[in-house]
């Protein structure tokens, strides 16, 4: 296998990933402005790309690993071949492009640890799978994750409405959480930006070190750097329509300043996970955000089902992008013939995916056109019980 | 399998208190500027409202409730700039 045709396709494919992991990641912090008219749909993704790209750059700090441990690689451990790689990246981006389908919100990180697990399955065997570090990494942490932020979101949530009550029935200015809204939800995109464009700066350069195109132990080269910043922006900017509608709409129906306290209750769980070295995906951490502001508002209520089904699609994720990661493997071990069949595959069930979505399209407009509606339906019934009283 | 029970709950506790005291920051700032009961201006024909969307303008607020509010903003903008610190890796090392 020439090396060289290995590294390309594995380039392309992580540069890939980053898009659909932007695409996928625009609700988390854009999926409640949105819904909340905030900002209107172009202006929110726009900005989240703009933040994504600036965040990319700003910190460049890349993985020591490809895995974060899952895998044991490294000294004395096993080595994760460009092939392997390659796999993995398909089973994360056939599971990523499968859940965006299905409007699920699903974490991108935990569709590559899947397909890097199967991947690695298949071609070192079950000993290459640290199962320690799968469980206190990416199961426990999956647990944790909405329940902090659910919690953080909820008491938010009852303190914004607390604090701005009124007994008189005059206007409370709640409308103002809008304008906190652009702040808080920017701070999330930032946040994603610094994170997840460093992912597959990772697993590029440490592709590249393997291949022996880029000394041991150094940085990321700055074309990586760049070409990572602006394949998450322009995912980010493609917005994930099916997922925000999904975070925005489908979960409970949220207010300005519900959403303000989801947001702000993301950012800081994230923050705070970050810092002290407990990394929550930012995607479980945004959809426990705005579970529990929902439960948090007094009148509003939950869709437990759309709750339970993305919850379905986290307990998936790794096993199912570890299934396509693994068969992907069993071809690409083959030889230059199995890594072309698992390109084209690939890239007809990109293209596959893609043609399926548009017989119901979820789009800006049509995404705009429900938030008007839910709006007018909103006021009408409000401005009538009032007259009534 | 090694949990630290110890930074998960510090990660709960930080979590919980800083989005609770930005909410509240910027609510208080609402709270101060909704504060004059405003009769003029419901009589003057803006009854039928809705308490969640509704926007606060009323040239009858008092100075203290105006400046009070701005103080919380600025506040809260704090708390906001306090998190870009922190995404930030070159600020804080």
């Amino acid at each position: 296998m020439d090396l060289t045709l290995i590294v390309v396709l594995v380039i392309a494919l992580a540069l890939f990933f980053d898009f659909t992991n932007g695409f996928h990641d625009t609700a988390n912090a854009m999926a409640t402005p949105i819904a909340t008219g905030a900002l209107k749909p172009r202006t929110a993704v726009a900005l989240a790309a703009v933040l994504n790209l600036v965040g990319a750059f700003l910190s460049t700090e890349v993985a020591k690993t490809i895995s974060g441990g899952i895998i044991r690689e490294g000294e004395g451990g096993v080595r994760i071949t460009p092939e392997l790689v390659f796999a993995g990246l398909i089973g994360a981006i056939v599971w990523n492009l499968t859940t965006w389908y299905f409007g699920l919100p699903s974490s991108s990180s935990h569709a590559l640890f899947g397909g890097l697990i199967g991947s690695a399955l298949v071609g070192v065997g079950i000993g290459a799978i640290d199962f320690g570090v799968v469980m206190s990494k990416v199961i426990l942490p999956a647990l944790f994750a909405p329940a902090i932020a659910g919690l953080t979101a909820f008491t938010a949530t009852r303190i914004a409405y607390a604090i701005t009550r009124r007994h008189d029935g005059l206007p409370d200015g709640r409308g103002v959480f809008r304008i906190g809204q652009i702040f808080s939800s920017s701070l999330v995109a930032l946040a994603h930006g610094t994170n997840d464009a460093q992912k597959t700066m990772g697993v590029i350069t440490l592709t590249l070190i393997a291949a022996g195109l880029q000394e041991s132990g150094s940085g990321p080269e700055f074309w990586v750097v760049v070409s990572c910043a602006f394949a998450i922006a322009i995912g980010t900017y493609s917005g994930g329509w099916r997922i925000i509608k999904t975070m925005g709409h489908g979960l409970t129906a949220v207010k300005p300043a519900q959403g303000f306290a989801a947001e702000t209750s993301t950012a800081a769980t994230i923050l705070a996970s970050s810092h002290l070295g407990f990394a929550l995906s930012t995607t479980q951490v945004a959809s426990g955000s705005v579970i529990g502001s929902g439960l948090g508002r007094r009148g509003a209520s939950v869709r437990w089902g759309t709750a339970r089904r993305i919850l379905v699609g986290w307990l998936l994720t790794l096993p199912a992008a570890a299934l396509v990661g693994g068969l992907a493997a069993l071809l690409a071990l083959t030889g230059t013939v199995g890594i072309v069949i698992d390109a084209v595959l690939g890239v007809a069930f990109i293209l596959g995916i893609f043609v399926l979505s548009r017989s119901e399209r979820v789009d800006r407009a049509s995404l705009e056109k429900e938030v008007n509606a839910a709006g007018q339906a909103v006021k009408i019934k409000k401005s009538k019980s009032r007259s009534r009283a | 399998m090694n949990i630290d029970w110890g930074a998960l709950l510090i990660v709960f506790v930080a979590a919980i208190v800083a989005a609770s005291l930005i909410v509240a920051l910027f609510a208080t700032g609402i709270k101060l500027f909704a504060v004059p009961p405003r009769d003029t201006a419901v009589s003057a024909g803006a009854s039928a409202r809705d308490d969640e969307t509704d926007d606060v303008s009323d040239p009858t607020r008092p100075a203290s409730a105006t400046i009070g509010g701005i103080v919380f903003f600025a506040l809260t903008g704090i708390g906001i700039l306090w998190g870009v610190y922190l995404i930030i890796p070159a600020l804080h090392g």
